[in-house]
């Protein structure tokens, strides 16, 4: 353990971007019950029935699992990746059809977001507008650089289906032991000849509280009182029942009887 | 990797012109308490087949609670960071009370991310704090140099050179806690045991948090922090509006049977049986 004394110096330029570095977004309703799950759930339980109680909580084998997409802005130049915690699987080269949208805002030109390694197909969607906002026919489209031109300037909205190349990574982040919080907070990094890239990862929904079991929810134990022992009715105790269900799944686990 | 401790230095940083200073801060609801999981239903269900209402169920970790007379009432943390423990303030809630401050140590645990760059910014004083480096240092050519020093600095933290680099930082933070209650009357007509209560639908609601201090010119100063109603608060309140919504429960057997109770009130608004070969 050191006491550490630092001076202070002004930032300099950042790297130069050579990787376009992305995340897979979480699926909707990942670390939720859904509301079909929910109704699920209740159907097995009031009814017995044997519905599947699906819920995506972001892990597998008690890890974040999650995918990282690199797009090399120029496929010749090699880096290194890293993450700063967790483990990142060996990355496997995809060449991706992109669909993408491309608003003309009284411009010829406007970029792609991704590298294109080919343009498949380009054509105005809807009508096209020239500077006064007055419909004209279609411009003609053709790819130019990382992006595409116009032959006239014009507002509207071009669809692009292109294909680009991209590395997809596996990463799985485990539980950090004994941390406070951001237990499983994570960077990609991309170390080239241009510097680092990096991307910081997102963690699933209820990561952090609920580590993996975000099915479960809040909930705890319910006491519920029985009948007044002094009533005429107040049944013979026959035994204790315990039931128990897995929170995730909604299966039965065990259901037994004490003390008869 | 090195775990590394540096001492709160007591200087102002350098951004903060002004040496005396609050921040207002509230902690994001736990995700227990966000989303209803089957530990819920299984609770729910469980006072349902005991005979006992669910309809007043609200999660365990939901800052709410309805009492007897049919008000609800919801408890809200914010966290105050004065520049000094000493620091004399005032707070104003637009709706509710607010308790009595309670000086507090909060143990926080982040990840920093040096971009080429020597300097970042927290979200408040830390105390006292020890660093990891998750990554070796980089310069903006990619090559590995050696780690640089750290230091943090009130409400900054500097290394000795611009770099990439990801830094884990445990602090502890000193500051005071209070707790803004609102309360809002959802039900009305007796007590909640009454079948014949009304509920309120209680939607966009607001509230906010003003901090009044002394600046270091004599100069009042001022903060504010509009709090997050937590969506399990904002949704338990919006229900039970007019009565309309409504859910329905179905029993197949050789008949259907469909319940339909009021989710306001719970009271039965009707029961219809269709024979399945009919439909």
């Amino acid at each position: 353990m050191h006491t550490l004394t630092a001076t202070y110096s002004k930032s300099r330029p950042k790297s130069r971007q050579r990787l376009i570095i992305e995340q897979e977004k979480w699926a909707a309703y990942t670390g939720a019950l859904t509301r079909y799950s929910a109704a699920a759930f209740i159907s097995n339980l009031a009814y017995g029935t044997d519905l599947s109680v699906n819920v995506n909580c972001g892990f597998v084998d008690g890890a974040v699992a999650t995918l990282v997409h690199v797009y090399p802005l120029d496929l010749g130049r090699d880096y290194r990746a890293h993450l700063s915690w967790g483990t990142l699987g060996e990355h496997v080269v995809e060449e991706y059809i992109m669909q993408e949208s491309i608003n003309f805002a009284g411009a010829r030109q406007a970029p792609l977001k991704y590298p294109a390694r080919k343009v498949i197909s380009l054509r105005w969607q809807g009508q096209v507008f020239d500077q006064h906002l007055d419909p004209i026919p279609p411009p003609s489209l053709r790819t130019s650089g990382g992006g595409i031109q116009s032959a006239e300037e014009a507002y509207g909205t071009v669809l692009v289906s292109y294909e680009t190349v991209r590395h997809n990574y596996t990463v799985r982040i485990g539980r950090r032991e004994n941390a406070e919080e951001n237990k499983y907070s994570s960077v990609f990094y991309a170390v080239h000849d241009g510097g680092v890239d990096h991307l910081v990862l997102s963690e699933p929904p209820a990561a952090d509280d609920l580590e993996g079991d975000c099915a479960s929810g809040g909930g705890g134990s319910v006491s519920i009182e029985g009948p007044d022992p002094g009533s005429p009715n107040y049944p013979e105790p026959g035994g204790d029942r315990e039931t128990v269900y897995d929170y995730c799944t909604g299966k039965l686990i065990s259901d037994d009887i004490y003390g008869v | 990797m090195d775990a590394l401790v540096a001492a709160y230095s007591g200087a102002s940083p350098a951004e903060d012109r002004e040496s005396v200073w609050l921040r207002l801060w509230q902690p994001g609801l736990s995700a227990v308490g966000r989303n209803a999981g089957t530990a819920d239903l299984v609770q729910m269900w469980q006072l349902v087949m005991s005979g006992l209402s669910a309809r007043k169920y609200v999660a365990a970790a939901c800052p709410a609670w309805v009492d007897g007379e049919g008000v609800v009432h919801v408890p809200l943390d914010f966290y105050v960071f004065p520049s000094s423990m000493g620091l004399r303030y005032t707070l104003e809630a637009g709706h509710g009370e607010i308790s009595e401050g309670r000086q507090v140590t909060l143990r926080r645990e982040f990840d920093i991310v040096f971009d080429q760059t020597d300097t970042a910014q927290l979200d408040y004083l830390v105390n006292q704090a020890s660093f990891e480096f998750l990554t070796p240092a980089y310069n903006r050519y990619g090559e590995q140099i050696s780690r640089p020093e750290i230091e943090i600095d009130g409400i900054t933290a500097r290394l000795s050179q611009p770099c990439f680099c990801v830094v884990r930082v445990s602090c502890d933070v000193q500051c005071w806690l209070h707790t803004a209650t609102m309360h809002l009357q959802k039900y009305e007509y007796g007590t909640s045991d009454d079948p014949n209560w009304t509920g309120y639908s209680i939607t966009n609601l607001k509230n906010a948090i003003l901090a009044t201090w002394q600046g270091a010119d004599g100069r009042e100063q001022t903060a504010s922090l509009p709090l997050e109603i937590p969506g399990c608060v904002a949704d338990y309140l919006a229900l039970c509006g007019d009565g309309t919504p409504q859910v329905i429960i179905k029993h197949r057997g050789n008949k259907w049977h469909m319940v339909y109770y009021s989710i306001c009130t719970g009271n039965i608004l009707g029961v219809r049986s269709v024979d399945p070969r009919e439909r």
